[in-house]
């Protein structure tokens, strides 16, 4: 049952700013939605 | 169909109904900052988080305020999430050595829990510790519902004044609904379901051996707790693969039973908090009413397509007595799997007693699409109020341009903006579900996934599309989801189904806030009436048969006709 652990790498800092930034953008949206 | 079938259903309405009344009650003084019952014991500890957190929860907040508030705690246990289950290797209670996740399966994962979708595209025994299971997705199935609930709260809040530029305090909010609603009902539904069999416990898993000789590794775990948030929260989000069909996860009918009214009570709750905040309980029960309709239908012809089986079956001297018992459990039978699919899917919960994609093609073509129409009879927790008060606006926009009146809803006028953002919301289903599918089905990526070939394949596309932007999180399985493009595109379609609807909803509250609340007069549409739990039905039934019909009619209603003349998928 024992894994492999990979070491963190570059992907993981891609996922990151991916899910993280696509979360924040809704602030922008948020902006938007306001202007309506 | 069978009496005995009937009677378990109507058990169940009957209890939910029982106790949506107080608990209903109950949520609106949460939710108002009453004094409650628990306050004596929770009050300091309320308190004391709001204090060690600097919150003055008297402060209100305006909609911006309060939706930036939610989007950054959200990022920020996207990351955390990421982490632990990137890193769970070298974290605590890890008794089988799991390594952790891979990076794409951790994003989908982490957006998954964090946007109260539990969409799993991993088996959680062999891939996840018990320490991700409790402090990773079990934390952030209250989390997730506690957001939902306190989008609702501010929704509700905005229509019981006039003039309002406050909307509440998220955090007060947050923190009042984990600790007065979610907390204490877990813990009632956890002892019980632990009193009925489901195990909770850190053991390693048990090797048996089997009477053929075999070796059998029995997965253990701390499974009531997270079961009880699981349906609670309408996360879905199973400790082991085979969701509330594996014996451990819900081991006979009375546990399916606890299971089945922990999905719905609460958003059948907070459509009766919602009359209690407006100060008409009689809109709060007109909401109420239009869910339990649209509810009882699906319910109506689930069960009796499941109950009707398959023909194709029949004709090979299959015994048809039982219906259609293809992926379900002898235990549960077809009516309690037929409204355990209904309401996991009238609801975003996505937990699963049976396998949908085993359903006939029209029993599983109406969880289907009850989760198309924006899973708002009841919904989510909080999520189903504000999407069918959404739908509401409507109504009573429609129903102004017959008669040529402004509409108005519970005193508010609802002019142009305001419809704008209400269909901004609406919208963003039709573009993830229909484009994501659409996308994943010119692909190879998409294809290769596909485990049938015809109309059941793109059935299975479509639920996948479906499930994680309507954040539901049940699969209708038959799809390989552990792939580049499902990973990220079905996470990206969570995150537009749960925030991109959430905004503009919030935003709608924000305009309907600072409208004054006008005076009914002979001339107001009453919105609590049959009439108007008829139109608000039949805008939901009309806008979600537009947007998705021509979808359905290729998927399932195509599979549905090809099975009457022979073939099957």
């Amino acid at each position: 049952m024992h894994g492999a652990q990979e070491a963190p790498c570059m992907v993981d800092l891609a996922f990151v700013v991916l899910g993280t930034a696509s979360i924040l953008v809704m602030i922008a949206y948020a902006s938007l939605c306001d202007r309506i | 169909m069978t009496l005995i079938g009937w009677a378990e259903i109507a058990l169940l309405l009957a209890l939910v109904a029982l106790c949506a009344f107080p608990l209903g009650r109950y949520i609106a003084g949460v939710l108002s900052g009453d004094r409650l019952l628990l306050s004596p014991v929770l009050g300091p500890v309320e308190r004391g988080f709001s204090a060690l957190a600097g919150v003055n929860p008297a402060k209100g907040m305006g909609w911006r305020g309060y939706a930036t508030a939610l989007i950054v705690l959200n990022a920020a246990h996207f990351l955390l999430l990421y982490g632990m289950l990137r890193l769970q290797f070298y974290l605590p209670w890890n008794p089988q050595g799991f390594a952790g996740m891979s990076p794409r399966l951790a994003f989908n994962t982490a957006m998954s829990f964090v946007t109260n979708t539990n969409w799993q595209a991993y088996s959680p025994e062999t891939t996840l510790s018990y320490g991700s299971q409790m402090f990773g997705l079990t934390v952030h199935m209250f989390l997730s519902a506690a957001t939902g609930i306190a989008a609702a709260a501010a929704v509700m809040r905005a229509f019981a004044q006039g003039g309002l530029k406050e909307l509440g305090n998220f955090w007060a909010d947050l923190t009042r609904i984990t600790l007065y609603v979610l907390l204490p009902m877990a813990i009632v539904v956890t002892i019980a379901l632990i009193a009925l069999g489901v195990p909770e416990n850190l053991s390693p898993y048990v090797e048996a051996h089997t009477l053929e000789g075999g070796r059998q590794l029995i997965a253990m775990g701390p499974t009531a707790w997270q079961e009880s948030i699981k349906e609670l929260g309408t996360n879905g989000g199973g400790f082991f693969n085979a969701n509330s069909a594996h014996p451990f996860e819900n081991p006979n009918p009375i546990t399916d039973l606890v299971e089945t009214w922990s999905i719905v009570v609460i958003p059948f709750a907070l459509a009766l908090a919602f009359g209690h905040i407006v100060g008409d309980r009689r809109q709060g029960r007109a909401i109420f009413l239009t869910m339990g309709l649209l509810l009882v239908l699906a319910i109506l012809g689930c069960y009796a397509a499941e109950a009707g089986g398959n023909p194709l079956l029949t004709h090979l001297g299959v015994d048809p007595s039982m219906g259609n018992m293809e992926g379900k459990e002898l235990r549960f039978g077809t009516p309690l799997s037929a409204l355990f699919a209904v309401l996991t899917t009238a609801t975003s919960c996505g937990a699963v007693n049976a396998m949908h994609d085993s359903f006939t093609a029209l029993g599983g073509l109406i969880p289907m699409f009850l989760i198309e129409l924006g899973e708002i009879v009841p919904g989510g927790v909080g999520s189903g109020l504000y999407g069918i008060l959404v739908f509401a606006l409507l109504a009573v926009f429609v129903a102004g341009l017959m008669v040529g009146r402004t509409p108005e809803y519970l005193g508010k006028k609802v002019q142009a903006k305001e419809v704008k953002l209400a269909m901004l919301a609406v919208l963003i289903l039709p573009l993830s579900i229909l484009g994501g599918a659409a996308l994943s089905l010119v692909t190879d990526s998409g294809t290769g996934s596909l485990a049938n070939a015809g109309p059941h394949g793109l059935s299975e596309m479509l639920y996948a599309w479906s499930s994680a932007t309507g954040n539901n999180g049940s699969a209708f399985a038959g799809i390989s989801a552990d792939t580049w493009l499902l990973d990220i595109g079905l996470g990206v379609a969570m995150l537009l189904g749960r925030f991109a609807f959430m905004i503009p909803v919030l935003a709608l509250a924000g305009s309907i806030a600072a409208k004054p609340k006008l005076p009914a007069s002979a001339g107001t549409f009453p919105t609590h009436g049959l009439l108007f739990i008829g139109l608000l039905a039949g805008v939901i039934l009309i806008l979600g048969g537009l947007q998705f019909l021509p979808a359905l009619s290729l998927g399932p209603l195509a599979e549905h006709f090809a099975m009457l003349s022979g073939q099957t998928f």
